[in-house]
């Protein structure tokens, strides 16, 4: 449990770093902000005074990110801004000199043009959020096939140390991968993982890591049964449960609910789920404790509430 | 001290000699199951037309004296200025011979009118602490009720007493108070360090001290001690 309480932690960590916003420092001097007018920014001035010196022989045309082309480095400036200039995890091992990371953040400042003094590539639509995989893709024999396979198994198979081959080595190593791989990016020691495979890579992640098929959940139906696997299980059960149910309420069972004295399922006027606690606790009507508890949880669903309605209009079968 | 303290405590001394612990839940269980019913009454006095804004106190044309007048509903609930009015609770045990018969009666008491009359509400549950039934009687808008800024008194209230609840437990001294309690009253007061607080005092027989609980505005525990009525 604490192994996946570390798994969750880092996964905060690698969400809030590919959320961060480019970061892009000020030159220092007018001397140096004579230097960098807009009209000497370009990319061949960057490529050749950044990127040549100081990325190519990594972000060449040998895998990984390329940086050898404006259409490349424009798709990828904002990875670009935030690996040399925000996390200064790049270049790998050392950082830009001065006037490299002065050039380079200019140039990103002034929309990153192709040609001194131009627009921004307009042709480029802007890079949007990053594009979810097919949820039913996310199995770990697909990233074995688009991560694992390809770029670490070279090194990661089975002839020793840590083993990408098989999914219960990888579920045993998943924290030591998040680093690696997504946050410090020091593995692929070559070069990073392409934003397509970084991106597959979290979302298996964020589902939980998935060895086969994720099972499509049954749909919610206005039973007890329904509810309490869909809703009640993971959202009420951990603080309504036990000999001391808080608010005297324990979702367990039905049978427990309905011997509550918080008489939640009780409908004051028959027919009328809204007259009931569980809607109006639910429901965030006012004068009623707004649950999920604690304060300013996301309310449930819209779906689900309705659904609580149909059922407590049904009299709460089981 | 306020005249409708006075009034409330002496509506309250009528009911001190019913402190025995009787059959299902204790009295102080029975006072806090009364809070729970308080609220829902008050919730579905705030029901009402999706298309209207909600009567919450503290938001544009609020009106603490009028649940909402929804066309789909019968009028009820209770007044939610209680929420925020609430001067005391006492409860009594009722005889009976069945569960399922009255077996508390709960009543909460709103601060005085002008005119020297006072809301209330009557909560009545049966020994399993059920509500069997309820009723406001009337009386004119509350005058004279502090203003707590950061949670209701209702709020603070509770809180004091679960920890009598939670407490009784595993000390018998705070036990009597859970089993016996016939009245709670709430005020601002201070902690031995100066800083703003809750004051929740519980009484059971008009002889034994009065057990009271500071609640920090933020809702969480301050201290307590045993008070005797001299003082």
């Amino acid at each position: 449990m604490k192994q996946f309480r570390n798994f969750f932690e880092v996964i905060g960590i690698a969400a809030f770093l590919s959320s961060c916003n480019s970061y892009v420092e000020k030159p220092q001097s007018d001397r140096e902000m004579a230097a960098l007018d807009s009209a000497q920014l370009s990319y061949e001035r960057v490529h050749a005074e950044v990127f040549e010196p100081h990325c190519i022989s990594c972000h060449g045309n040998s895998g990984g990110v390329n940086l050898e082309t404006y259409a490349a480095v424009f798709q990828h400036r904002d990875a670009v801004s935030r690996t040399a200039l925000t996390t200064r995890t790049m270049p790998k091992g050392s950082t830009l000199p001065q006037p490299a990371f002065q050039l380079l953040a200019a140039w990103l400042r002034a929309g990153a043009p192709e040609v001194a003094g131009g627009p921004a590539k307009a042709d480029d639509p802007i890079p949007g959020p990053e594009p979810e995989p097919d949820p039913t893709n996310l199995i770990f024999q697909k990233v074995k096939e688009v991560v694992f396979a390809p770029r670490c198994i070279a090194c990661h198979g089975t002839s020793g140390g840590i083993s990408l081959e098989t999914y219960s080595s990888v579920k045993e190593n998943l924290s030591k991968i998040v680093v690696a791989a997504l946050i410090d990016k020091t593995m692929p020691p070559s070069s990073p993982l392409t934003e397509p495979q970084a991106i597959f890579l979290k979302a298996w992640l964020k589902a939980g890591a998935p060895e086969g098929e994720v099972p499509v959940p049954d749909p919610l139906v206005p039973t007890f049964r329904s509810l309490k696997r869909a809703v009640f299980e993971p959202k009420c059960v951990a603080c309504h449960s036990g000999g001391n149910p808080m608010g005297d309420m324990s979702f367990e069972s039905l049978e427990n609910l309905r011997k509550s004295p918080r008489q939640p399922l009780k409908m004051e006027d028959a027919g009328d789920p809204e007259t009931s606690l569980l809607v109006m606790s639910l429901g965030h009507q006012p004068g009623a404790k707004p649950m999920p508890y604690p304060v300013g949880s996301a309310p449930l669903p819209g779906a689900e509430l309705d659904v609580i309605r149909e059922w407590i209009r049904q009299n709460a079968p089981e | 001290m306020n005249r409708s303290l006075i009034s409330f405590f002496a509506v309250a001394s009528l009911l001190v000699g019913s402190f025995a612990f009787a059959h299902g839940v204790t009295n102080g269980k029975a006072v806090e199951l009364s809070f729970h019913r308080l609220e829902k009454l008050i919730s579905l006095c705030n029901l009402g037309d999706v298309s209207k804004p909600p009567n919450i106190p503290g938001q544009p044309g609020y009106d603490a004296t009028k649940c909402k007048n929804d066309p789909r509903r019968p009028k009820r609930g209770v007044d939610p200025a209680y929420m925020n009015k609430l001067l005391g609770v006492t409860t009594e045990q009722i005889p009976h011979e069945t569960e399922e018969e009255p077996a508390f009666k709960t009543t909460f008491f709103q601060y005085k009118a002008v005119d020297g009359t006072q809301r209330s509400v009557e909560v009545i549950l049966n020994e399993e602490g059920l509500p069997v039934r309820d009723a406001e009687n009337a009386g004119g808008d509350a005058v004279g009720y502090p203003t707590w800024t950061q949670h209701s008194p209702v709020h603070y209230t509770e809180n004091a007493l679960h920890w009598v609840i939670e407490g009784s437990a595993a000390d018998p001294r705070i036990r009597a108070y859970n089993e016996a309690m016939t009245i709670a009253s709430i005020v601002p007061g201070k902690n031995s360090a100066g800083a703003d607080v809750a004051v929740i005092d519980f009484e059971t027989k008009p002889a034994d001290p009065i057990l009271r609980v500071r609640i920090k505005l933020d809702g969480t525990f301050d201290s307590t001690e045993y008070v005797n009525r001299s003082e």
